[in-house]
């Protein structure tokens, strides 16, 4: 898929609230509070690999860190609660946004899971205030949720499992995770393809608390 | 930066005919230095094993990692995390190399950063051999006394920019007849640290073949080290936490 694609198909629009319901029970925000991965960073001809940390705090914001192979802290930034967030240092030659935007937004994917306000005018035939709950050919599901200017994509299989989650912005992809699961809250692999900032990074869960 | 710390190979067990009445105290610093350097001098290749803390304060946690360090002069090093994750750097003398273990391989890294990286594998070299006079075109060196060791050696970058990302390099030395390093304290910041304590140095080990080169030779590194069957001193409480109470 690439960074200018329109929009992706979705299927058909299904009116089936408690198949909606099911999905988002079946993803509900991890209770995991600190989370440590393991990170390689793909640019075409260049890698870097290292290793990060989230930290939820108590009032429901985030704290994260991305620390190299020989212990020096890379970045470090803060999420409040409301979403609004910035950088407390960094030392990558890139800017806030492009950190904030990109690797700590796809850093936090497993707790920017959908919730029951999901809503949104994906494609011609929705309308607001209808489900915006799509099933595909294959049986997969899409939930789709607006947040400001971006559209959520939250992709499920056939059984209901939560495998991929899409970011749009203006029509373009800003990236695509896909999400490997083992039974933990947290994945335990996250690939993600992020066509704007022309990188591929896969992270490992290396502990869970 | 932060592998300033591997200093600590260059500052290994020493053969020290150090007095009562030096180990009662803290050596001149040019003195210190002086043997950290002499006392290198009869061995060829070091191996240890460390044990990596990273205190970040803003998310009040503690990462640890545990790795191994091998040296072989003129220059070759092979700096090597095992746990949790693992990762490799080695310099063979011409070549940086960066690897990291992901999906169950290892896999070589195109790392923009090999060059520095290179600088910083043979600035370890250096230190290896005891030799800190290149290093004070960056740094201020001093030394100051410790409790329950006989110094440390405090590196402070001489720039602004250097400064931004270290504020100092703090190297403890055990006191006589072992003039050994066991800690090094890496400091970012007034809050953030990287706290490395060394155990099991070798000295003039057998390296493995491809020990400069090779993530193969991982298992082979792993191997020379003497099962652990007793606690390391440098794990002891006296030498643990706020040890020697570190210099403000």
């Amino acid at each position: 898929m690439g960074g200018c694609a329109s929009l992706p198909s979705l299927g058909e629009p299904v009116n089936d609230a408690p198949r909606r319901a099911a999905l988002l029970h079946a993803c509900q925000r991890p209770q995991a509070t600190e989370v440590v991965f393991r990170t390689l960073i793909h640019w075409p001809g260049r890698e870097v690999s290292l290793t990060e940390v989230v930290k939820m705090t108590p009032e429901g914001g985030f704290r994260a860190a991305g620390i190299t192979d020989i212990g020096s802290t890379l970045y470090a930034v803060q999420v409040a609660p409301n979403g609004a967030s910035r950088v407390l240092s960094k030392s990558l030659p890139f800017s806030d946004r492009w950190l904030l935007d990109g690797l700590v937004a796809e850093l936090l994917i497993p707790w920017q899971r959908p919730h029951e306000a999901s809503q949104g005018t994906p494609n011609a035939s929705a309308r607001v205030g209808e489900p915006q709950l799509y099933r595909q050919s294959d049986g997969t599901w899409t939930l789709v949720h607006h947040a400001g200017n971006d559209l959520h994509l939250f992709i499920f299989d056939a059984d209901g499992n939560w495998k991929e989650v899409r970011r749009l912005s203006g029509g373009h992809l800003r990236y695509r995770a896909s999400l490997e699961w083992d039974g933990e809250p947290i994945p335990k692999i996250i690939r993600v393809n992020n066509p704007g900032n022309h990188y591929r990074a896969v992270r490992e869960r290396v502990s869970l608390q | 930066m932060v592998l300033l710390s591997l200093l600590a190979l260059g500052t290994g067990r020493a053969a020290s005919g150090a007095s009562a009445k030096e180990q009662a105290g803290s050596l001149p610093p040019s003195e210190l230095l002086r043997r950290l350097r002499e006392s290198r001098a009869p061995y060829h290749t070091f191996a240890t094993r460390f044990v990596q803390r990273k205190h970040l304060a803003i998310l009040d946690v503690e990462l640890q990692s545990e790795g191994m360090i091998f040296f072989r002069r003129p220059g070759s090093v092979r700096y090597e995390i095992v746990a949790p994750v693992r990762s490799l750097m080695t310099y063979d003398g011409k070549k940086v190399q960066c690897y990291t273990f992901t999906e169950g391989a290892w896999k070589l890294l195109n790392n923009p950063a090999a060059t520095a990286i290179g600088q910083v594998l043979r600035q370890i070299g250096r230190w290896i051999q005891g030799d800190f006079d290149r290093d004070r075109k960056m740094f201020d060196i001093d030394v100051v006394p410790a409790d329950n060791y006989a110094g440390c050696i405090r590196l402070t970058p001489r720039s602004e920019a250097l400064t931004k990302y270290i504020r100092r390099v703090e190297i403890y030395v055990e006191k006589a007849p072992e003039y050994r390093v066991t800690r090094v304290i890496i400091r970012e910041s007034e809050v953030d640290l990287t706290d490395m304590r060394f155990r099991q140095e070798l000295r003039n080990p057998s390296i493995p073949e491809g020990t400069f080169s090779a993530p193969e030779a991982s298992n082979a590194c792993v191997g020379i080290f003497p099962p652990v069957d007793r606690p390391d001193p440098n794990e002891s409480p006296t030498r643990s936490g706020a040890a020697g109470r570190p210099p403000s």
